[in-house]
């Protein structure tokens, strides 16, 4: 199987002082891969590292040369003051032509019509449609999501997840997404990447052999207590 | 060809510029720079009339030199923008007003259109052109990174370039503005025309960057035509032009909230 990424050894520092440590794990298409842990426990920090966005420390993470990345960044909006269209919006991406963000708008269930719709008067639900839209419109090998359902009620959660099913299914996309939702590990995903205090708990495995209760030991819930919320 | 013909194409240009660059002020929540950022070319307006060089070209000189120091500062100690160029506006204001005579402080607050010859006038022509041609050429990275600051990140807009080169678009827009309307005045082509646009916009961009150059210009047009007229300074009525269309956008945008 094609590798889309290896990370070997990766350890990320913010201004000297090392956050993340020894953190390895590779990605494949048709990867769900989810990187859960506490609050703090360098989430995000690992994900920008992965775009590029901050500067590694040591080891290494290699991209196939040519995959083309796809990524939501946590608690995304956009300033309501502006006046732009969703069109004007996803417009903004390279190369995207009118035809293709018309098929793209198609391909996250939402009408065309709502290409000349004000950005500022989406629905929470639409909103969060769009955004994927915007991640996905120059058709993209993987889709990193950071917390993609964090602002959104639980329908339009299940309409992400079912998306992202979607596209897998159809264009072979590899996935990592940043969650605390343990029903997502659970119900999507094929890889586990735990991190607690900066470092994997845990070698990444696949979650038919990964030991659930390790997850829910590193959260501070014991599996009775998961199931009961 | 009537000589006040290239004073007004360079005002309407200059017009132009000036409301393009207001949109990413306004888009950034930074419109108050407009009032404070044009106070840091008094040293350099100053030093073009002791020396005897065109005030403007000392003025864009400050402005640029202030725009590193602003830039610099804030990505070294993480300074909120507009204090750091409220610290440089006011001293530049104290040390620009004691090298001037009052006549020529009220000329730099107020602007005169008087002062520009026909040079000065297709100089300006073509630098109005050339701000407007950079702005609207940058107009995906800069809507891209004032809107969604993450989203540009991630798809390679470099934050820090791109507040330089908009902080020196700003810096060029105000030095050609300074005949027309002055450093006081100067909300008038940078601000006025964006805020009354947004109103008229119906939430399209497209529409927002058309209707607040299509404002700036005619402000900028009608208040150097009616100068003639009139004989009142001609920024003095830039700024009336612009805020009776903003009035109306206000109404417009009131009638259809309800």
């Amino acid at each position: 199987m094609q590798k889309l990424l290896e990370v070997h050894n990766l350890g990320v520092g913010i201004r000297g002082k090392q956050v993340l440590s020894d953190i390895t794990f590779d990605l494949e298409r048709d990867d769900t891969l989810v990187i859960i842990g506490p609050n703090g426990s360098g989430k995000t920090l690992l994900v920008k590292t992965l775009l590029g966005l901050m500067p590694k420390l040591r080891g290494t993470y290699v991209w196939d040369t040519k995959v083309k990345i796809g990524y939501v960044p946590q608690k995304f909006a956009i300033d309501k003051n502006v006046p732009i269209t969703v069109g004007e919006f996803l417009a903004l991406k390279n190369k995207a032509t009118s035809a293709r963000i018309l098929e793209t708008l198609k391909q996250v269930g939402l009408p065309e019509k709502v290409v000349s719709w004000p950005m500022k008067s989406l629905s929470g639900g639409q909103f969060q449609r769009v955004v994927v839209a915007w991640s996905i419109i120059d058709e993209p090998d993987v889709l990193i999501f950071d917390e993609p359902t964090e602002s959104i009620d639980v329908a339009g959660q299940v309409c992400v997840y079912e998306l992202i099913e979607d596209l897998k299914a159809k264009k072979h996309i590899a996935v990592i997404l940043i969650t605390h939702d343990l029903d997502v590990v659970y119900s999507h995903a094929n890889k586990v990447v735990c991190l607690k205090g900066g470092t994997m708990v845990m070698p990444c495995e696949h979650t038919t052999t990964f030991d659930k209760h390790l997850i829910e030991t590193v959260y501070g819930l014991s599996t009775h207590h998961h199931h009961e919320s | 060809m009537n000589p006040e013909i290239y004073t007004i194409a360079a005002g309407v240009l200059t017009g132009a510029a000036g409301a393009t660059v207001g949109n990413y002020l306004l888009m950034r929540k930074m419109p108050l720079i407009s009032d404070s950022m044009p106070h840091i070319a008094l040293p350099g307006i100053a030093l073009g009339l002791i020396f005897g060089f065109n005030p403007v070209i000392g003025a864009f000189l400050f402005l640029a030199l202030a725009v590193l120091i602003v830039w610099y500062t804030e990505n070294t100690t993480k300074l909120p923008i507009d204090s750091i160029v409220g610290v440089l506006f006011v001293t530049a204001l104290a040390v620009g007003s004691v090298m001037v005579s009052e006549e020529e402080l009220l000329e730099s607050f107020f602007g005169n259109i008087e002062k520009i010859s026909q040079n000065d006038a297709i100089v300006g022509i073509v630098a109005a052109s050339a701000v407007l041609a950079v702005a609207l050429s940058l107009k995906r990275r800069f809507t891209l990174a004032s809107i969604a600051p993450e989203l540009a990140e991630s798809v390679g807009v470099n934050q820090k370039h791109t507040e330089l080169w908009f902080l020196m678009l700003v810096a060029a827009t105000v030095a050609l503005g300074i005949n027309f309307v002055g450093v006081l005045l100067m909300s008038a082509l940078l601000i006025t025309p964006s805020v009354a646009a947004r109103n008229f916009a119906g939430g399209s961009v497209k529409n927002f960057f058309a209707l607040s150059v299509l404002i700036g210009v005619v402000s900028m047009a009608g208040g150097l035509t009616m100068h003639t007229y009139v004989g009142v300074p001609a920024g003095i009525l830039v700024v009336l032009i612009s805020t009776a269309i903003f009035v109306v956008s206000v109404g417009k945008s009131i009638v259809s909230d309800k």
